[in-house]
């Protein structure tokens, strides 16, 4: 194979935790690409390719917002990478590429993701996991970035106020995952796809409860250790700041949250969730998910990877709120594209 | 589910809002991208402000129950009005006998000498029973202009019994408060009756010269079963701003500008490429006023 993918490969961090002989094997699945000057590569809003290296040229990163025509927001060379969040999460580009000189890449498409997952599960396992604890510290960058920005705009803005518990329960009812039925899982979202087996196995890993509207589930900075599967009911995520509550976003059924703390240990919640509408939710703990790793890794490789593809889901999130706040706050703010591609990348 | 476009701004040919745009209102009406399981044969209306009009306060108004991908004398008026300000409706309904199809269930709801128009996504899960609760809410003279059986027509009733005179011109602030108490009403109306399903409640409100738009859902994601899947998401709702809606370097889009001289709002974007629309935070609602000939906009959360 190209020496050049293989310096490039373990140029790059995401790939140092790859032993040798797993950089030998994942270099089949590399793709060489050529761009001629002014290609471009990729299309902000539309799907992108997946995940390429740099060997030789040279792009340009362009964000284009409403009301803004195309702006410059970095230039990466040799032995950087693009499209990390589209490679995990198959999602939209949040920002184009376009080649400044005949540019030579290799390209890891999307499309193999689902194959090294299948062919090399341990190999895929370190990729997804590195290019997610990235994504992740974007997540937390972004959140620092709305925070700030609504401390500086927070004359204006309305703040959010606290829900009101306009029930007269208030407490977490215990209930049997048994209760559920998993024909009805497989359409919800994070849940889609499992397979009917599938489901049935992670059910005996999960909790079910119960929770009314005003209930607090997880706090932003407590030290968790479970995600949280919506099943039915909403729940509001909001950020804290001197006091100030603001509302990140709404999560609904077959959405999942908390998974930063399933995943990783000791890291405080990035974000507080509230029941918003009462609602019935699946609980799975570190306990638990590492039972299930000793009992079915190949499932448990699977509710990983969708945990991962969980925090990416995060990131577009604040993404979303922070170009709205861009957008109606720009004569108070000073938010530059700059930074908001430093903290969500192309 | 219903698609919706409101336009504020600079004028525009209507054609360049309703049929041009690679996913224009009149395509999502037989191919929505952001919903598939139904598509919007019930029927098309739509309120059009134009300055250089005979008496521009007053809205061209037009409603039919045919399908607008069919309708010559819609595609023949698009190209010839200009529109400062545009509500437009495509009408979609169950695939039920137990639906009404006809003219007075189309949006928009203007009745006769008011100066608000309202369009609704969405369906109020219960109204018929609700609807003799909610009749004691609406006063008698609008009551008798309701002729339609949409919960759409009764949400624009409750919502107009808010004024003292529903034939004025309101200010923003009076109508922000009026739809709040509007939904309010409708909230505590489905409480007594223990109405408690998913019923989402988009709201596009104007009077040509500023708008108010609600993103928002009654018990959202709480259903009886999997019958109930498009309760299992939010109601879409996008906005983009800019210079002017038109035909620019090639394609229709909304020119970028330093600041805000035209803002459309819609239930899906009108472009392909969405990377200039914004999507309208969940439980929320978004005003849009001139200052100067520059449009604000702002959005606060709806604790309803």
């Amino acid at each position: 194979m190209p020496t050049e993918l293989k310096q490039c490969l373990q140029a790059i961090k995401y790939f140092h935790s790859l032993e040798p002989k797993e950089i030998d094997q994942i270099m089949s699945f590399f793709r060489e690409v050529h761009y001629k000057k002014g290609d471009r590569i990729h299309h902000q809003g539309y799907n992108g390719l997946g995940l390429h290296l740099i060997i030789k040229g040279r792009v340009r990163i362009l964000v284009r917002l409403p009301s803004d025509s195309e702006s410059e927001v970095a230039q990466l060379g040799q032995n950087t990478s693009f499209g990390e969040v589209a490679f995990i999460e198959g999602g939209p580009n949040t920002a184009s590429v376009i080649a400044m000189e005949d540019t030579c890449c290799y390209l890891l498409p999307k499309e193999y993701l689902f194959v090294l997952r299948v062919v090399a599960p341990e190999t895929a396992h370190k990729i997804i996991r590195v290019l997610t604890d990235a994504i992740f510290q974007r997540v937390r960058a972004i959140n620092n970035e709305i925070a700030g920005v609504l401390d500086d705009i927070n004359k204006s803005q309305p703040e959010v106020k606290h829900i009101d518990d306009a029930e007269d329960e208030h407490d977490i009812k215990l209930t049997s995952p048994q209760d559920l039925d998993p024909h009805f899982l497989t359409q919800l979202v994070d849940f889609k796809d499992y397979s009917l087996p599938e489901i049935q196995q992670l059910l005996k890993y999960m909790k079910l409860f119960q929770a009314s509207r005003g209930c607090e589930i997880c706090e932003e900075g407590e030290i968790g250790n479970a995600c949280y599967f919506l099943i039915q009911g909403a729940v509001q995520i909001t950020l804290e700041k001197q006091g100030k509550i603001t509302k990140l976003g709404i999560l609904g059924p077959g959405e999942s949250f908390g998974v930063i703390s399933l995943i990783y240990e000791n890291v405080p919640r990035t974000a507080t969730f509230t029941i918003r509408e009462s609602a019935i939710l699946l609980t799975m703990d570190q306990a638990n998910l590492q039972q299930l790793h000793d009992d079915n890794t190949e499932l448990w490789y699977k509710f990983y990877y969708y945990s991962c593809r969980c925090i990416v889901a995060n990131l577009r999130i604040g993404y979303k709120q922070l170009i709205r706040l861009r957008s109606e706050f720009s004569h108070v703010v000073d938010l530059t594209l700059e930074n908001t591609f430093q903290i969500t990348g192309a | 589910m219903c698609r919706v476009l409101l336009y504020l701004g600079k004028q525009t040919l209507l054609d360049n809002l309703l049929y041009q745009p690679d996913n224009s209102l009149i395509h999502q009406s037989y191919d929505p991208k952001l919903m598939t399981h139904i598509q919007n044969l019930a029927g098309f209306g739509m309120a059009v402000w134009d300055n250089d009009s005979n008496d521009p306060k007053i809205p061209y108004y037009y409603k039919t129950q045919e399908l607008p991908f069919f309708d010559k004398n819609l595609k023949r008026l698009s190209l010839k009005i200009k529109p400062n300000c545009l509500l437009a409706h495509v009408r979609g309904v169950a695939y039920s006998e137990k639906e009404t199809v006809n003219q007075e269930n189309v949006h928009p709801f203007m009745f006769d000498g008011f100066k608000l128009a309202l369009a609704h996504n969405g369906n109020v899960d219960g109204i018929s029973e609700i609807k003799h609760e909610l009749a004691d809410h609406v006063s008698p003279e609008i009551l008798k202009q309701v002729k339609g059986t949409t919960d759409s027509e009764w949400i624009y009733a409750v919502l107009m019994s808010q004024f003292a005179d529903p034939t004025e011109f309101h200010q923003i602030d009076e109508v922000t408060t009026a739809v709040k108490q509007t939904l309010q009403i409708f909230r505590d109306c489905r409480r007594k009756h223990h109405l408690n399903i998913a019923s989402p409640v988009n709201l596009f409100i104007t009077n040509g010269n500023f708008l108010v738009v609600t993103r928002f859902v009654y018990d959202f994601g709480r259903f009886l079963g999997a019958e109930h899947q498009a309760h299992l998401q939010y109601h879409s709702l996008w906005y983009t701003y800019g210079e002017q809606y038109g035909y620019f370097d090639g394609e229709y889009k909304m020119k970028g500008s330093d600041k805000k001289y035209s803002i459309s709002f819609a239930s899906e974007p009108l472009t392909d490429d969405k990377s200039t629309w914004i999507e309208v935070p969940e439980y929320s609602l978004v005003s849009s006023w001139y200052v100067g000939d520059e449009i604000m906009v702002r959005t606060e959360d709806l604790e309803i």
